[in-house]
């Protein structure tokens, strides 16, 4: 071999010895980088993660405080309906002291029946269309008591899918607005009977719930009207959504009597089916009607025992309560 | 890039524009899921999410608190293209969770657009939606695993940060060879 030789030999190993070491630098130099920008990638997560927390509790917390001083300064009646009550059994875990529940029965009955539900929701139809006449006998007897919540879950759910939705705020108001006039149960019945199908919200028109009302006598007044147009009691049912939520129910219809809730089982029968469209008399059916009125008349029972109460006169309560505000009118 | 004419060259051509392709469909996709709820409250949030009824109800409520945040900063962090290979793992992550979430609704029977948690019903229609569901989210997994595999592409700020990349083929360029005449006559 040439002297020439062997030192271009020398020369191409010394070469790809160098080569190899600048690309192991390189590599390593790489692999630092990509490291760097993978732990900026995450602290870029972590500062977006964080900033918008804290955007949104405060936001919300404002809101809240917002909305909530608004329902105290501009007028405690704009609220709640007239008549609603604070719901023992909510206000034990929820402690706003807020008239959430409009009460359908005797304020003597010793058995409470407290309903969370959505005017929307199947569910509740199947429970309301099955276990009205149930109830509703209780009711007359002035054993029971009951508080109705109304809540937003569907509209809730339908908005987590990314729809407009807002039949049951805005049939929730109307219910509250309902009951300002006096005629919450017969409204009640009113809509649970013309229920529309779940996917669809033609009750976030409020002339479709003011339609509705013409079905129930003396109920169709400008007063009505204007309630209802401004969902004048949307708040309230996110008050009741809101308790809904702290109180960690699982869905609508949620009942519970002297504070223990009826199970799914209690509640529908076994051959109750999703996806009902609840418009028919058939939905009725899916309720366990059997296990509810045993449940009322267990409760009745431990209330009572053998003695009976006087039965309720709805007409009385009314007349009870304008007496007892013009008694305070005249005293002060 | 090096510009090649073999045959092997012709992916390396390709492989840019279609990570930059998956990179757009990936962070599309997570804006478009992550603005609206953004807007919702967490009440909304964390019921949805309850409503699977996997894990405890803290859990549930804190993950429904921060997964707007986290689909929000790993789309915007993936078209950007910062961390690419980190943030489509952790996409592809997310939507294994989802994927998990939606099958273990279906497998238990919860139907759960109905509203009504609490009912052991399912709605027939519902099992049509959940097989929808996850054949959805497994398309969303292809540009994730795209960019897991090919993380590099044009218009990322992981390029700015990380250099060109290398050339595929060892073929010294100019630079190079002068380099190690360098070293060699040092030697």
């Amino acid at each position: 071999m040439s002297p020439a030789n062997r030192d271009r030999d020398s020369q191409r190993v010394a070469r790809a010895r160098i080569a190899a070491m600048q690309a192991a630098d390189r590599a390593k130099a790489r692999r630092r980088r990509q490291l760097l920008t993978g732990a900026i990638a995450l602290v870029v997560i972590a500062a977006i993660v964080g900033i918008g927390l804290a955007v949104k509790s405060s936001g919300s917390n404002g809101g809240s405080n917002a909305s909530h001083g608004s329902a105290t300064s501009s007028s405690a009646a704009s609220f709640a309906p007239s008549g609603a009550v604070v719901d023992s059994y909510v206000n034990a875990t929820t402690h706003t002291g807020d008239a959430t529940a409009i009460p359908y029965g005797s304020p003597d009955a010793k058995v409470t029946m407290t309903v969370f539900e959505d005017v929307r929701c199947p569910y509740c139809d199947i429970f309301e269309l099955g276990a009205r006449d149930i109830y509703k006998q209780f009711v007359a007897a002035g054993e029971v008591k009951v508080e109705f919540h109304i809540v937003k879950l569907i509209d809730i759910n339908d908005q987590a899918n990314g729809e407009n939705a807002s039949g049951s705020r805005e049939g929730g108001s109307a219910l509250a607005c309902a009951q300002n006039a006096g005629l919450f149960d017969q409204y009640h019945d009113v809509l649970y009977d013309s229920q529309p199908s779940e996917t669809t919200d033609p009750w976030s028109d409020p002339s479709a719930l003011i339609a509705l009302a013409k079905q129930v006598p003396g109920l169709d007044t400008a007063a009505f009207e204007s309630c209802v147009t401004n969902t004048t009691y949307g708040g309230w049912v996110d008050q009741n959504w809101a308790d809904f939520n702290t109180l960690k129910l699982q869905g609508t219809p949620t009942i519970e009597i002297d504070g223990t809730a009826l199970t799914a089982a209690q509640t529908f029968s076994p051959t109750s089916k999703a996806g009902v469209t609840a418009t028919t008399s058939q939905d009725g059916q899916g309720a366990n009607t059997s296990a509810i009125l045993s449940a009322l008349q267990a409760a009745v029972t431990q209330a009572y025992g053998s003695s009976t109460p006087a039965p309720w006169n709805p007409t009385a309560t009314p007349t009870t309560a304008s007496s007892a505000a013009s008694a305070t009118a005249s005293a002060s | 890039m090096v510009e090649s004419t073999s045959p092997a060259g012709g992916r390396a051509r390709s492989q840019p524009w279609i990570s930059l392709a998956a990179r757009a469909g990936l962070g599309v996709m997570w804006l478009h899921y992550a603005v609206p709820k953004l807007s919702y409250s967490s009440d909304a949030l964390q019921f949805a999410v309850r409503e699977y009824r996997i894990g405890p109800t803290g859990l549930a409520d804190t993950f429904g608190t921060i997964q707007p945040f986290l689909e929000l900063a790993l789309g915007l962090l993936v078209i950007v293209g910062l961390g690419t290979r980190l943030t489509a793992a952790l996409s592809a992550l997310l939507l294994l969770v989802y994927i998990g979430g939606i099958i273990s609704l279906g497998a238990r029977g919860i139907a759960i657009n109905c509203g009504c948690g609490g009912i052991a019903s399912t709605a027939a229609a519902g099992h049509t939606r959940y097989t929808l569901d996850v054949l959805r989210d497994l398309g969303y997994l292809v540009p994730a695993a795209w960019l897991i595999w090919q993380p590099r592409s044009p218009l990322a700020l992981d390029a700015w940060l990380l250099g060109e990349p290398e050339p595929r083929r060892a073929s010294p360029t100019p630079t190079e060879t002068s380099h190690i005449e360098e070293g060699g006559r040092q030697s």
